[in-house]
C-alpha cells in the first residue's frame, strides 16, 4: 500500500512527530512559508502542498516569485480585478499554483472560466447546498469539451485522468477528502480520515504513533466501504446513473437543491466524449496534482 | 472582422446614429457577459481571428470595460475600441494606467466626433473627450459622420494636432436605417459632400492629415482629381464598398451592419466560424444587388460595378426602397427579424 499522505495545520509543535512524512499544511498566512521550509528541511517532511484558504480575492494579494519551490492551493472567494492580477500575471505564471474557488460564491463559475481560458489552473469546491447545478454543468462542458486551449478545472480533469467505465472514480482527493490517500491530523497528534471528522467528536481514530497500522483498522475499513450503505435502502443515490463518479456526496442535499442527477449524468457523457477525443493526445501535467 | 458589441446603451444621442433602431429595440441592461466574452475570443481563436473591434452603445458603459479589455489582449488579440470618449474620471484614469504599456497597434481607439456647432455638446462631455484625447493620444483615429451637406471638420484638425492624435480622419456617410427615420446623407447629395470635403483638402495636405473613407462612398461621384489625391494619400488603400462588416450583439446575435440591424438576423452559435457568417451574408448582399444594382439607376449597367470597382453604395438605401416603395417584392430578401 502506497503510503499516506498527511494534512494538518502547520504547527511548529507537531513536526517532530511527522518526520520523513509526505504532508498537506493548511496555513493561515503565506508568509510562514519560509518559517515551514525550513522546518520541513530540518524535521525531513516533504511538502505535499500548502492550502492557503483567505477572505481575499486573487487580485488582492501579492504574489512572490519565492513561492515557486512550493506546490500551493490558495482558496479564494473570487478573482477581483482582473486587471490587477494580470499586472503580476508573470509571476504567478512561473508558481506551481491551483486556484481554489467554492460555489459559496455565485461567480466562482465565471472566475475559474476566466483564469483556465487565460492559462491558470483551478478548481471548483462543490457544495451540494450552494451550487447551481446548471452553472457547474456548463463549466464541466466548457472544461472537458471546449476545443479551444485552456487549462485543466478539477475536479473535472481529474475525473478523466483516473476515470475507468467498470469502476468507481472518487475525486474528493481534489479537496485532500480521501482516506485512501490522505489521513487528517489534529494539533495534538490524532488521526481522523477527512478534516469534517477531525472536526467531530467521534471522528478521531487513532494516534498519530498508530498511522502505519490504519489500514488495519476495522473503521478504516468501514468507511472506505461507506458507499455501499447507499444500495441497503431504496435511495435516490442506489438509481442514479453518475452514481460512480459522485459516490453520493450531495445525498443529503438533494432535497433541498436538487440537479445533482442530471449533472452527474452529464459529466459522464461528457467524460466519454472527452476521453474519446484525448485518446492520441497526452496533456501534460505543468504543477502539483492531487 | 466582426464589431463586437459590449453594450447596447450609450450616453450620447447623435442625430445620425446608426445604432439607434437597434438601441431602442434593446434592454439597456444587455451588455455582454464573461462567458458570452469568452465563447467569442475562442470562436475567433479558432476562425483564425487575431482581432477585435469593439463597439456599443458605448462600449466603455460596461462595468468590466477595462477588465474585458485586459482579459482580450492576454488572449493575445489586437483590439480597436469605437467609442464617444465620454467616459468616467475614475475608469479613464484606470484604463489609461493598465493599458500604459501595451504597443498602439494591440489598443487603438476610434474615436467618433462631433462638430461642436452643428450638434452642440455640454461642456462636460467636451470636457470628458478633451480628458480621453489626451489620455490616449496616438492611439486614437478621429473618427467624423457626415449627416448635414454644410459639415465642417477643421476642429479635429486642432484635436491632432493638440494631442497627437493618428493624422487619420476616418470619415463615414450618415446611412438610412432601413425601417426606421434617422438623419443621413440623401444619394443626390453624395457629390456635393465630397465636395465638400475636398474643399479642406488644402489644410488637409498642409497638416500632413489624410482620410480614410468607410463604406458606401460611390466611385463615379469623385472626379479624377479627386481620385488621384485619394490614390496618393491612402497608397490606393480604399474601396468603395458595401459589404457586410458583422455585428455582434452582446446577446450573440448577429446582423450584417448597423444599417441592416433587423436584417437576417442569426446567432453566432448558428455558425462554425467567422468565415461561414461572411458567406452567409455576402449571398444575401449579392441577391439585393442582383435586384438592385446600388443607389443609382445608372449603377445597373455601370461597367465599375461589373468589375467590382465599386458597389454601388450603401445597400441601406435600397433596402429602404424596398421596404417603402416596394413591400411586395423580394420577400426572401427583406426577410426581417419577426420572420426569420
Ligand atoms: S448525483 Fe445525487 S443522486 Fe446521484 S449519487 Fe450523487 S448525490 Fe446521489
Ligand atoms: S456602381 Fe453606381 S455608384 Fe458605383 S460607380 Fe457605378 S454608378 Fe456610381
Ligand atoms: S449597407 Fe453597406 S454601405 Fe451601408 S452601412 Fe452597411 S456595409 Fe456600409
Amino acid at each position: 500500500m502506497a503510503e499516506h499522505f498527511l494534512v494538518c495545520d502547520y504547527n511548529p509543535k507537531i513536526l517532530k512527530r511527522i518526520r520523513d512524512r509526505s504532508v498537506v499544511f493548511f496555513l493561515d498566512s503565506l508568509s510562514k512559508l519560509y518559517d515551514l521550509e525550513s522546518d520541513a528541511r530540518d524535521h525531513h517532511i516533504h511538502i505535499h502542498c500548502v492550502i492557503y484558504e483567505t477572505k481575499k480575492s486573487l487580485s488582492d494579494i501579492i504574489y512572490k516569485p519565492e513561492w515557486s519551490k512550493f506546490p500551493i492551493a490558495i482558496v479564494s472567494p473570487s478573482l477581483g480585478r482582473l486587471s490587477s492580477f494580470l499586472k503580476m500575471a508573470s509571476v504567478i505564471k512561473k508558481l506551481n499554483i491551483r486556484f481554489y474557488f467554492r460555489t459559496d460564491y455565485e461567480n466562482c463559475y465565471r472566475d475559474i472560466r476566466i483564469l483556465s481560458s487565460l492559462g491558470y489552473y483551478c478548481a471548483v469546491i462543490i457544495n451540494g447546498k450552494t451550487v447551481n447545478w446548471e452553472e457547474l454543468t456548463d463549466l464541466m462542458t466548457y472544461a472537458l469539451l471546449n476545443v479551444v486551449n485552456h487549462r485543466e478545472i478539477l475536479p473535472f480533469s481529474y475525473v478523466t485522468r483516473y476515470y475507468h467505465p467498470q469502476n468507481r472514480t472518487d475525486y474528493g482527493a481534489v479537496y485532500f477528502d480521501d482516506a485512501s490517500r490522505y489521513i487528517h491530523l489534529t494539533g495534538e497528534g490524532m488521526l481522523a480520515l477527512s478534516r469534517k471528522q477531525m472536526n467531530s467528536v467521534n471522528g478521531i481514530l487513532l494516534e498519530l504513533d498508530k498511522l502505519d497500522r490504519i489500514t488495519q483498522e476495522k473503521a478504516y475499513k468501514e468507511y472506505l466501504y461507506r458507499w455501499q450503505e447507499f444500495f441497503l435502502e431504496p435511495t435516490p443515490c442506489a438509481c442514479c446513473k453518475g452514481w460512480r463518479i459522485c459516490l453520493g456526496k450531495y445525498a443529503d442535499t438533494i432535497k433541498d437543491n436538487p440537479g445533482c442527477r442530471d449533472f452527474f449524468s452529464e459529466f459522464l457523457e461528457a467524460v466519454d466524449l472527452h476521453l474519446k477525443k484525448r485518446e492520441n493526445t497526452t496533456k501534460e501535467e505543468f504543477i502539483w496534482q492531487p | 472582422m466582426p464589431n463586437v458589441l459590449f453594450t447596447q446603451t450609450c450616453n450620447r444621442s447623435c442625430p445620425y446614429c446608426f445604432a439607434k433602431k437597434h438601441l431602442s429595440d434593446s434592454a439597456p441592461s444587455d451588455i455582454i457577459s464573461w462567458e458570452n466574452l469568452i465563447y467569442l475570443a475562442d470562436f475567433f481563436t479558432t476562425s483564425g481571428e487575431k482581432r477585435f473591434q469593439i463597439l456599443g452603445g458605448e462600449p466603455t458603459l460596461h462595468p468590466d470595460f477595462n477588465d474585458m479589455i485586459a482579459y482580450l489582449l492576454e488572449r493575445g488579440f489586437g483590439i480597436n475600441v469605437f467609442t464617444n470618449g465620454i467616459m468616467s474620471d475614475d475608469k479613464l484614469r484606470e484604463a489609461g494606467n493598465i493599458f500604459s504599456g501595451i504597443p498602439p497597434d494591440r489598443l487603438s481607439f476610434t474615436i467618433n466626433l462631433n462638430e461642436p456647432k452643428s450638434t452642440p455638446q455640454s461642456l462636460s462631455e467636451t470636457e470628458s473627450i478633451k480628458r480621453f484625447l489626451g489620455t490616449f493620444c496616438e492611439r486614437i483615429t478621429p473618427g467624423f459622420n457626415i449627416y448635414r451637406l454644410d459639415f465642417d471638420i477643421s476642429f479635429i484638425f486642432q484635436y491632432i494636432n493638440e494631442y497627437g492624435l493618428n493624422r487619420t480622419i476616418r470619415v463615414g456617410l450618415a446611412h438610412p436605417i432601413a425601417g426606421k427615420k434617422n438623419k443621413f446623407i440623401q444619394p443626390g447629395d453624395i457629390k456635393k459632400i465630397i465636395d465638400r470635403f475636398y474643399s479642406f483638402v488644402p489644410v488637409m495636405e498642409r497638416l500632413r492629415i489624410k482620410p480614410g473613407l468607410d463604406c458606401g462612398f460611390p466611385l463615379c461621384r469623385f472626379s479624377d482629381e479627386q481620385l488621384g489625391w485619394l490614390y496618393r494619400n491612402t497608397g490606393g488603400h480604399y474601396d468603395f464598398g458595401c459589404a457586410p462588416v458583422i455585428d455582434i450583439g452582446p446577446d450573440m446575435s448577429l446582423w450584417p451592419c448597423f444599417p441592416l440591424s433587423d436584417f437576417h438576423k442569426k446567432s453566432v452559435f448558428d455558425f462554425n466560424s467567422i468565415r461561414e457568417i461572411f458567406d452567409y451574408y455576402e449571398d444575401i448582399h449579392r441577391k439585393i444587388r442582383v435586384e438592385s444594382g446600388g443607389i443609382y439607376e445608372e449603377c445597373d449597367n455601370c461597367k465599375y460595378r461589373e468589375e467590382d470597382l465599386c458597389k454601388g453604395g450603401c445597400q441601406a438605401h435600397s433596402l429602404n426602397r424596398f421596404l417603402n416603395e416596394y413591400p411586395v417584392r423580394m420577400k426572401e430578401i427583406y426577410q426581417f427579424a419577426s420572420n426569420g
